[in-house]
């Protein structure tokens, strides 16, 4: 099948600083792609260059996204594309109602898949019910964006608003970060009812824990903005009993990356 | 014209008025419409070298020639349909055309009375004292009318007053004037709105003189969105007795030119004064927002929230003075101005002024300006919103902070659509 995303040797720099130093990436629908390494090693920045955060000066490389170049389409754009970023920290917006966001949220993209726009009476149905699916109550409608929401409440609402939006691609940028372990679980439940031969996901995670309930069926180390190592779900057990260092470019056991070697 | 001659030519107008006595009720206070014009010759038109006047000029506002004689009056039931900004408003039940009061249908526990009928026995100056500034004197000096409002009792009806200025092919200075009592116990509702009616140049002179008895309360919605390009100047005294409750929302969207002075007076402990702005200025438009709260005695709280936007080369400015008396001990006083800043030509002007003469006193006070926050923007985006349209959402968002605690759910509402309109919001992406 023909991958969503294709990454190639992307270079992306940030106040003059190269972050990302030659990333290389494939994803296919169905797919469930880990991204795991150090803090500080380019993960939120892959995930803000994909979702399109204009501060990053891409240096080099090309991302297709279903074909399209994404580095030249507008952030909302690749929203209706299909692309979704879960954030790892997810903006306050004071003022501006969940119900308002999301609704307008939803009819755009709803617009570019030609389905007619939903009322707030359908809308209200709609978001409820995926509310209830990781128990976040109706009430947060009526508030505003993710203002004085807990961390916790902060990442289910990233995942509600995913189970609203289906998208075809779905980056997680450390949602599972400061959950606890019953939260963890309704993060994963949420993401994996979504699972579908048709999209994909690309989780960006610092620990192996989450992996437990959303079984990946690659993963990728991004260390010091490449890609250094990817195997199969078993790599990020090894990760967790041994670390990273042992990946460190300047380390024996370094495995320069391939491009997609499947 | 500029302010020295059209100073003389107001002078000239009072002589002759004067003589002929062409507005009706001239005679009641005649003593004191002559204290008045005597202060404004006396004080002249300000200028920028005022410090009151600092970031507000009112050069282009004194350029015409106008008159003040009163012009043939349009019906009033016509004015309602030739005016926009009141579709979608409640029924008018109090007009002001070029000041002279006609009332329709008032609730009942609200009195009404005028220089027309009472004469003598309105008050006038009793907050405001006639020689205090320019403007005030000015209308004092001219006001055809006085509109008396009192409260009795709890109405929980909202009272409209409508202030038209209705010029007759000329360049027209109007001088509406209330005079408003909510009575001891008593709640009041009240919106004002300035509206103009016509096309020649216009300059609203506006004046309230507003006594809140011992445990009264009123909520007051000042609407200012008239389209057109007319210069208003409004002047609102207020003074609050022992537990008296006062809360004021200033809705400053519409004119070329509109300078609000608000001036409250906390003279009773337990008195409660609320100020809140929402303001959007574009093209070339000016606002300017000036508040006096004086904590005169202990125990009084007050709280001052103005946001504001500007864009393109609109101007706003917002002067807001906290004044402590010695021996106003246990006061709250907060005030807050938060605007932003859409373009490089656009200019924001943000003074707080405090004079706190007592020690026992919490006062705080925040301004700030800035540009839209570029996170929220993107978090939007993401999500599929139209740039445009992120936009818009957090604008309105900003503004109608000012106007959450508005009671009112029409206004409100209206405001809404208003402010959206503004932002170029889709009026049905508010739900
Ligand atoms: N907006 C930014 N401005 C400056 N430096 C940044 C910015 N975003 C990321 N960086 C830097 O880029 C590097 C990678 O950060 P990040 O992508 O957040 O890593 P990770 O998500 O893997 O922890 C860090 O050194 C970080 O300080
Ligand atoms: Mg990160």
């Amino acid at each position: 099948m023909e991958p969503i995303l294709i990454i190639r040797n992307l270079r992306v720099a940030i106040e003059g600083r190269e972050i990302l130093r030659g990333v290389n990436l494939e994803v296919r629908p169905g797919e469930v792609h880990a991204i795991m390494g150090p803090n500080g090693s380019g993960k939120s920045t892959l995930a803000a260059v994909l979702a399109g955060r204009e501060e990053y000066e891409v240096l080099e490389g090309t991302v297709l996204f279903e074909g399209k170049n994404l580095l030249e389409m507008e952030p909302e754009e690749r929203a209706r594309a299909g692309l979704f970023l879960a954030f790892q920290y997810p903006v306050e917006i004071p003022g501006v109602t969940m119900a308002t966001f999301l609704r307008t949220a939803l009819n755009e993209i709803r617009k570019v898949r030609g389905l007619e726009p939903l009322d707030p009476v359908a809308f209200l149905k709609l978001a409820r019910e995926r509310m209830e699916w990781v128990d976040i109550d109706p009430s947060f409608l009526q508030r505003s964006v993710n203002e004085g929401f807990s961390g916790g409440e902060k990442k289910r609402n990233e995942i509600f608003q995913l189970l609203l939006l289906e998208p075809r691609l779905a980056i997680l940028d450390e949602t599972d970060s400061g959950l606890d372990i019953d939260a963890l679980k309704i993060v994963a439940s949420g993401v994996n009812r979504m699972r579908s031969p048709e999209r994909a996901f690309v989780v960006i995670t610092h620990y192996q824990r989450l992996l437990n309930y959303i079984i990946p069926d690659f993963v990728h180390v991004l260390y010091d903005g490449r890609i250094v190592r990817s195997g199969g779900k078993e790599l990020a057990l090894e990760l967790e009993e041994r670390g990273y260092d042992w990946l460190r470019p300047d380390s024996e056991e370094v495995i320069l990356p391939t491009v997609d070697e499947r | 014209m500029n302010a020295a001659e059209l100073q003389s030519s107001l002078v000239a107008s009072f002589r002759r008025l004067e003589q002929e006595q062409n507005h009706r009720p001239w005679s009641p206070h005649h003593p004191l419409r002559r204290r008045a014009l005597e202060a404004f010759q006396q004080l002249g038109f300000p200028t920028t070298r005022h410090e009151d006047w600092k970031y507000t000029s009112l050069a282009p506002v004194l350029r015409y020639p106008y008159r003040v004689e009163l012009p043939p009056l349009p019906e009033p039931a016509a004015l309602g349909a030739q005016l926009p900004a009141l579709h979608g408003m409640p029924p008018v039940q109090l007009w002001l055309l070029n000041g002279l009061a006609h009332p329709e249908q008032l609730p009942a526990q609200v009195r009404f009375a005028s220089f027309q009928t009472a004469g003598d026995s309105v008050p006038v100056g009793h907050i405001l004292p006639v020689d205090s500034e320019t403007f005030v004197a000015l209308n004092t000096a001219f006001a055809p009318d006085v509109a008396v409002l009192s409260w009795r009792g709890h109405v929980p009806e909202l009272c409209h007053v409508a202030v038209v200025t209705a010029p007759h092919g000329e360049p027209q200075l109007a001088h509406p004037r209330l005079s408003i009592t909510v009575e001891p116990h008593a709640r009041a509702h009240l919106l004002v709105g300035f509206h103009t009616a016509g096309q020649a140049p216009c300059l609203t002179n506006f004046v309230a003189e507003v006594s809140l008895a011992e445990h009264a309360q009123l909520d007051l919605v000042l609407w200012q969105t008239d389209p057109h390009d007319t210069f208003l100047i409004t002047t609102i005294g207020v003074e609050l007795a022992r537990s008296a409750r006062l809360r004021v929302w200033t809705v400053a969207l519409g004119g070329a030119l509109l300078r609000n002075n608000l001036y409250i007076r906390l003279v009773g402990p337990g008195a409660d004064a609320q100020l809140f702005g929402a303001t959007m200025v574009t093209g070339r438009q000016v606002i300017d927002h000036r508040t006096l709260v004086e904590h005169r005695v202990e125990q009084c709280t007050s709280n001052q929230l103005y946001k504001s936007v500007a864009e393109q080369e609109g101007t706003v400015t917002f002067t807001g003075r906290i004044h402590v008396y010695p021996g106003a001990q246990k006061t709250n006083a907060y005030q807050s101005h938060r605007a932003l800043l859409l373009s490089p030509k656009a200019t924001v002007n943000a003074r707080p002024q405090l004079e706190i003469y007592a020690d026992d006193v919490r006062c705080t006070h925040g301004a700030t300006t800035g540009a839209l926050d570029e996170d929220a923007l993107f978090y939007l985006r993401s999500r599929g919103i139209p740039e445009s349209r992120a936009r818009a959402l957090l604008l309105h968002a900003f503004v109608h902070e000012a106007l959450e605690l508005l009671p009112e759910e029409q206004l409100r509402q209206r405001a809404d659509e208003l402010i959206a309109e503004r932002a170029h919001l889709p009026a049905e992406s508010l739900s």
